[in-house]
């Protein structure tokens, strides 16, 4: 007989949950935890120094925050209700399929794993605003400042967040995708009498197709938001458009030589076993893309000078 | 190792009615009913796509069906899974398993969740006689494709389930190790009165071993091999992939 040691007797009932905790408490992992909570420590004391010598600016922040308590609440009740929302989908797709899928789980236990689940990220989120409010009113406080604005706008993002996350919870679940991605049942192209013309000239558009699967217009708009808050107070819609023209095209360009360098790489390894020697694969890999990169540098020169114009 | 083909009148320890599963618009399993008693080793076969894997996961929750009801001792999987669940093991495909994980957590997650106090001595008996257990303390991102089975066959050992549901489970395993768990396989359905599922490609298993077969197109029970039919087979000494051929052009 060997007695169970893997995680806390509460755990045992929640298989997810259970997995989760024996994963993140093993030593290899204990490691990783260990270096990030010294980063966050190292963050906040940065972060901490920082609000103390500009403390002016973070008072009048925090007013101006306190002030608009009532969109701060509304922003963080939205973002949380996508946030929980999200996290629901996705833990339905993936508790399915589990490798514990089969392993029986009372209502109760199912209940409070899926609650724990999906909250999680909300709750790490809505510790670090409280920890961050709570270190600046008290860096505020030792500087002589009022410090209620903080805790104001803070109240305020955490009820928003909380009704956020009620509404997350009450969304209706999205239908889930079938054939789920990777299924077998995806149905295919078909290539009936497509006969296959022995030449590695394919691929070169290996790279391009890579690089247009990474410039999904969902992670573009993200990557977008910075360059739109750089931009100055004042500046037209027309130089925003070409900064962002101009930031699209040498993003591509960036994505290409990340997908060449990989494709490179991953056929190496595929192609070992055929005599096919690395300069003509790095040749046939990336030929396509400098034409396609000619093209993307053409672009931002062409954006560049309209801007200047 | 053959005649165990006893059907016993008692509840059945899996109760398929008129089981219908579809991904999306094309439906991989159509009308399927099935009754597996206690004790028996029940084999399913078929060509790759037919809808085998699709059924294993309708069984054990892994996928709800469109219509129909699965049984599991008695207790419905939709109306009452804990019960149901707690009759089942199941051996998830090596590729599922937590890569961060050791075999021990493992096979410690699989008995909490089952409410056992502990690993009983049988399963650590099958494990040293599969050599798994100098990989007790093993991740199983270092463990090789058949170690990794080994372990997925354990998991569904745990707790002594009324039902084990295996697919492909002897699929990687060295000919001595699948030996061994044949042969275990054979002695815990015999002494415990388990029933077996599992779904193969392996025909010698349906030719030695298995009490009934199924064979499954297109998500459609084709044909049912009762335990007279392979003992009849076995009798006559003719082999399962003529009788395959013969019946129903199987191998066109």
């Amino acid at each position: 007989m060997e007695n169970l040691k893997s995680g806390p007797s509460w755990l045992r009932t929640q298989p997810h949950l259970a997995t989760g905790y024996v994963q993140w408490s093993n030593p290899k992992n204990r490691r990783i935890i260990k270096i990030l909570c010294l980063v966050l420590v190292g963050a906040a004391v940065a972060a901490t120094w920082l609000a103390w010598v500009h403390r002016e600016s973070v008072a009048a922040a925090c007013q101006q925050l306190s002030a608009h308590r009532v969109m701060i609440a509304v922003l963080a009740g939205i973002a949380s209700a996508a946030l929980v929302s999200r996290q629901r989908s996705a833990y339905a797709a993936r508790a399915r399929r589990s490798w514990v899928a089969a392993l029986p789980m009372s209502r109760r236990a199912l209940w409070v794993e899926g609650l724990t689940v999906q909250l999680a990220p909300l709750i790490a989120t809505l510790a670090l605003v409280l920890g961050a409010a709570l270190a600046t009113a008290a860096t505020l406080a030792m500087g002589g400042l009022p410090a209620s604005a903080s805790l104001i706008a803070c109240g305020a993002s955490l009820a928003g967040a909380l009704l956020g996350a009620a509404g997350g919870l009450l969304i209706p679940l999205p239908k889930p995708l079938l054939p789920y991605p990777g299924s077998r049942y995806v149905p295919h192209r078909a290539t009936h009498g497509r006969r296959p013309v022995p030449s590695v000239s394919s691929l070169g558009i290996w790279p391009i197709r890579r690089m247009f699967a990474l410039l999904q217009p969902k992670t573009l708009s993200r990557m977008l938001l910075p360059v739109l808050a750089m931009m100055p107070l004042g500046s037209s819609a027309a130089t925003a458009m070409i900064w962002i023209g101009i930031f699209g095209t040498l993003t591509a360009g960036v994505f290409l030589v990340g997908s060449v360098a990989w494709v490179v790489k991953v056929a190496r390894q595929w192609l070992k076993p055929l005599p096919l020697s690395l300069q003509r694969l790095s040749w046939v890999a990336a030929i396509r893309s400098a034409i396609v990169m000619a093209g993307l540098g053409a672009a931002a020169k062409w954006l560049a000078w309209v801007g200047a114009l | 190792m053959a005649g165990m083909g006893r059907r016993l009148v008692t509840n059945p320890t899996l109760d398929l009615k008129h089981l219908k599963a579809a991904y999306g618009e094309r439906v991989v399993l159509d009308d399927v009913s099935l009754e597996l008693q206690a004790g028996e080793w029940f084999v399913l076969l078929g060509p790759n796509g037919c809808g085998k894997s699709t059924l294993l996961d309708c069984v054990v929750g892994r996928k709800r069906p469109a219509a129909g009801a699965v049984l599991i001792a008695g207790f419905s999987l939709e109306h009452d899974p804990f019960a149901a669940k707690l009759h089942l093991g199941y051996g998830c495909a090596p590729d599922a398993l937590p890569l961060l994980l050791t075999v021990r957590q493992c096979l410690e997650i699989h008995a909490g969740a089952k409410r056992l106090p502990c690993i009983g001595d049988d399963l650590l008996g099958l494990a040293d006689e599969l050599r798994l257990t100098p990989y007790w303390e093993s991740f199983v991102d270092t463990l090789s494709l058949g170690t990794r089975q080994k372990l997925a066959v354990l998991l569904a050992l745990v707790g002594d389930p009324k039902l084990i549901v295996l697919d492909e489970a002897f699929n990687g395993l060295d000919p001595a190790s699948a030996q061994i768990l044949k042969r275990h396989l054979r002695s815990r359905l015999k002494e415990s009165g388990a029933t077996l599922l599992l779904a193969t490609h392996s025909l010698d298993i349906v030719e030695h071993h298995a009490d009934r077969a199924a064979l499954l197109i297109e998500g459609r029970l084709q044909r049912v091999w009762e335990s007279a039919d392979l003992e009849g087979l076995r009798a006559t000494g003719q082999r399962f992939d003529d009788e395959l051929a013969a019946g129903l052009g199987y191998f066109k």
